[in-house]
């Protein structure tokens, strides 16, 4: 009990007279933040992703820092006063087939508590690069308003790691305030096509390249970090963006194969500013494995090399022999004008039919490839097939000869009618001379 | 081409002769070498040691066969089954083994079993026993100065260039695809099964000899065992037998395919017709890639071509060196050229059919576990019945000519 000292009343008026600016400058970004939603992320333009130095203030006036690894890896070291809370317990390897969802409510609610966790909590989350994406959005989802990512994780902390766990005093954490943040394949259906709308595939370039969402635009994830795996200079991301016409205005939508990599992407354009970006969870996963889905594929048409290629049997002197026993065979010009006489041989010409029209290897029939398959670009029936093809005198107990321009034309239609079960097909792709012309 | 009678005096060397050759061998191996390669010129000599061999033991198969149809001795049929056991023993199990010396597998000869192997073995059999010589007897005898054997190769290779016009059409009638043993039921049982069949053919032979004779046939010429032996001639069938086995394996090795003869007559064919302004490269056969390729090629470039080189140069030495060049040379009548002629067109254009002659089908096939080799065996054998009753008509074998 100390005596009172005259310096006491100065210290309050002192403390008055401070704290009234300071109130008022509290206000002033108050009323900032209170401001609309779009204001409010516009506001958080970079700073979600923050430096180390702004992790350090923001943990030095009362973050709280939290480490999304294994852990094992926590264990080994971590940013001093983090506590352990693995991304890997909010997500579900795998759900009907679907891999990487999020967890129940639940748990997610549960490992919240755990960890000790409010919505008045400013939290710096990190892991192994500037885009932990997937433990993101589920801080997302679950309604938190202040959170930041380290920008290039752990690797960015340059002061000695430690050892030394915290045990975070759990909380009444309750999934109050949580926000769906995810889109379903319906919602994304309706979003094809559209001329506002930017689907983004966060996948490896060669995953694109072999299917995805028609329409989306190709953004690989793992691009929009340095080596460092820190994030990209805002420029320099604004700049790939913009090459891409992926607009800030845009509705964006974010998919990739599981949901890891769109995180990612949904992260890294929420914290460029961009106001208007859903994520596809499911994604690929659930996408591809719908046959009425559709796909783009953006590989280019093939052919065989058949010049001593892909009919390899030959003696040891080189007459190509081929064994008679259903092995298809990319028969030569003699053989194509024999069997174009040949009343138990018919040969099937698969291109378009303006093309056929304009000249067709004599006795030659058309059936259009692409007339195989259904509007949503599905195989039609069996029994649609067979009168499709019956129709134009292409039997099964006939030798088939498909004549096609390309290896998609050509493997369609060879597996198309081996699905019919024909057995006597040969392809024909050579230098052709005698067409009957138009 | 038969048994030689040992009571009759060695004749001397003809030492210009072997002078002459044996230059012209080493000239020639030396510009192939600079031309193309160490291993074609090593090819090249390879042939030579054929050609050697066929004729210091006078290994022919039309002779061979003929006296066992006809006068029921198989020592010449039973030393022909020696050779492609012993190269059998000797193939199959390298073509097992994955062994790549050249960056690819060693080949074997395999070809489909059908129409064309059929028809074609039995067309060389008839045309064998017509020309007096199948396709390495043709090489060794034109090698040891038979004029008359200049005929049958001639008109071998036109045969052989028809058969290439033909071949694409054949290739469509019914066939199974080629077998391989080895392949059908592991290299042991498929080298078991080759030796069997190849036994059971000698077995037989043996069992039509002592039917018909009592006894086997004397061995007329001993295993040569000294160097002059070796240098001069002649040679047992076994001798030869073994080594000819031996040298097939090397070529396997050294070419990466089994010896063979008949191919270089079609290119030889092909290039004399181009040359003489026939669109040969249009034709189907001919514009194949391999085919094409050797086409357009020196003819030196072309393994099979060079080793034939060789067979005729390798005999002429050997005639030059046992003194026999153009021995019992008979006089060119009418009747017995156009045996010649007809021969010739046969076995060319039935050894283009068949995927080969004795060398590359009956001896590469059999014993590199082909089923079509044996299918060769046994209708060329049909096909040389047929044909030595054809021969008296010719004149051939003492008889008036018809």
């Amino acid at each position: 009990m100390s005596p009172r000292f005259p310096l006491k009343k100065s210290l309050r008026s002192v403390l008055l007279a401070v704290s009234l600016p300071a109130l008022a400058a509290t206000a002033h970004t108050g009323a900032a933040v209170a401001a609309t939603p779009a204001a409010a992320q516009a506001a958080q333009q970079g700073n979600i992703i923050i430096s180390a130095d702004q992790a350090k203030k923001l943990a030095a006036s009362g973050a709280k820092i939290i480490d999304l690894r294994p852990a094992k890896d926590y264990a080994a070291g971590h940013i001093p006063g983090a506590i352990n809370l693995p991304w890997i317990k909010f997500n579900q390897r795998e759900v009907d087939g679907v891999r990487n969802e999020f967890a129940s409510d639940e748990v997610i609610e549960r490992e919240l508590a755990a960890a000790g966790l409010s919505y008045d909590d400013t939290l710096v989350i990190y892991e192994n690069s500037a885009l932990p994406g997937r433990a993101y959005v589920v801080f997302d989802y679950a309604g938190f308003k202040k959170v930041h990512v380290l920008d290039g994780g752990v690797g960015a902390w340059k002061e000695k790691l430690s050892t030394e766990a915290v045990t975070p005093q759990p909380s009444a954490f309750k999934l109050s305030q949580k926000k769906e943040i995810r889109v379903d394949k319906k919602f994304v259906e309706g979003k094809v096509g559209k001329a506002d709308v930017t689907i983004i595939d966060g996948r490896d370039e060669e995953a694109y390249l072999d299917g995805h969402i028609p329409g989306a635009k190709s953004l690989p994830a793992p691009k929009l970090l340095t080596a460092e795996r820190t994030l990209k200079p805002q420029s320099a991301l604004a700049q790939v963006l913009a090459d891409k016409q992926i607009n800030p205005d845009d509705e964006i939508v974010s998919y990739c194969g599981s949901g890891v990599y769109a995180a990612n992407n949904y992260l890294a354009l929420r914290n460029l500013g961009y106001r208007n970006v859903a994520f596809y969870d499911a994604s690929w996963d659930e996408w591809s494995r719908d046959p009425k889905a559709g796909q783009s594929i953006a590989y280019d048409n093939y052919t065989f090399n058949v010049a001593g290629g892909a009919s390899a049997q030959t003696t040891a002197d080189g007459i190509p022999v081929g064994g008679k026993s259903g092995v298809p065979q990319f028969i030569d010009i003699n053989e194509l004008k024999k069997a174009s006489d040949d009343k138990k041989s018919v040969i099937i010409d698969v291109r378009a039919p303006a093309d056929y029209d304009w000249g067709h290897i004599p006795n030659s029939v058309n059936v259009f490839w692409d007339t195989t398959l259904n509007a949503d670009r599905t195989l039609k029936s069996t029994a649609e097939l067979d009168k499709l093809y019956k129709a134009a005198g292409v039997t099964p107990d006939k030798r088939v000869i498909i004549y096609a321009r390309g290896g998609y034309q050509l493997t369609h239609t060879y597996t198309t009618l081996s699905l019919l079960g024909y057995k006597n097909i040969d392809f024909f792709t050579g230098k052709f001379e005698g067409w009957k012309s138009k | 081409m038969s048994t030689r009678i040992s009571t009759s005096p060695p004749a001397a060397a003809d030492h210009y002769l072997v002078t002459f050759v044996g230059g012209f061998i080493l000239l020639a191996a030396l510009g192939i070498g600079l031309a193309i390669d160490a291993r074609q010129a090593f090819l090249f000599l390879l042939g030579g040691a054929f050609g050697l061999t066929l004729f210091h033991a006078s290994f022919g198969f039309t002779g061979g066969w003929r006296r066992f149809v006809q006068e029921r001795r198989g020592r010449s049929l039973r030393a022909q089954m020696l050779m492609v056991a012993a190269a059998a023993l000797l193939f199959i199990p390298l073509l097992a083994s994955d062994i790549s010396p050249w960056g690819r597998p060693l080949a074997g000869a395999f070809a489909p079993v059908g129409t064309s192997v059929v028809v074609g073995a039995f067309l060389f059999g008839l045309g064998m026993q017509l020309g007096g010589g199948c396709a390495s007897g043709t090489l060794f005898t034109v090698g040891g100065g038979q004029a008359r054997m200049l005929v049958v190769l001639a008109f071998f290779i036109l045969g052989s260039l028809v058969g290439t016009a033909h071949l694409p059409w054949w290739l469509t009638q019914p066939s199974l695809s080629s077998i391989n043993l080895s392949k059908s039921f592991g290299w042991v049982p498929a080298l078991a099964l080759t030796l069997g069949g190849l036994g059971l053919v000698a077995l037989l032979s043996i069992w039509v000899e002592k039917r018909a004779h009592g006894m086997l046939e004397a061995r007329s010429t001993p295993f040569p065992l000294t160097l002059r032996a070796w240098l001069f001639g002649p040679w047992s069938l076994t001798a030869a037998a073994l080594i000819l086995a031996g040298l097939n394996a090397v070529t396997l090795f050294s070419a990466g395919h089994p010896w063979s003869v008949t191919y270089a007559f079609g290119l030889w064919g092909a290039k004399i017709a181009q040359a003489a302004g026939v669109a040969v490269g249009e034709w189907t056969f001919w514009s194949w890639p391999m085919q094409e390729r050797a086409l357009n090629a020196s003819v030196l470039a072309d393994v099979t071509s060079v080793m034939n080189f060789g067979v005729i140069l390798g005999a002429a030495l050997a005639a030059g060196l046992a003194g026999k060049f153009a021995q019992g040379s008979a006089k060119l009548t009418l009747a017995p050229v156009v045996a010649a002629i007809l021969g010739g067109l046969l076995m060319g254009y039935g050894a283009r059919l068949s995927f080969g002659c004795n060398i590359g089908a009956l001896f590469g096939g059999i014993a590199s576990g082909s089923v079509h080799g044996w299918v060769w065996f046994a209708l060329a054998f049909l096909g040389s019945i047929v044909g030595m009753r054809l021969r008296p008509f010719f004149g051939l074998d003492g008889h008036k000519p018809t």
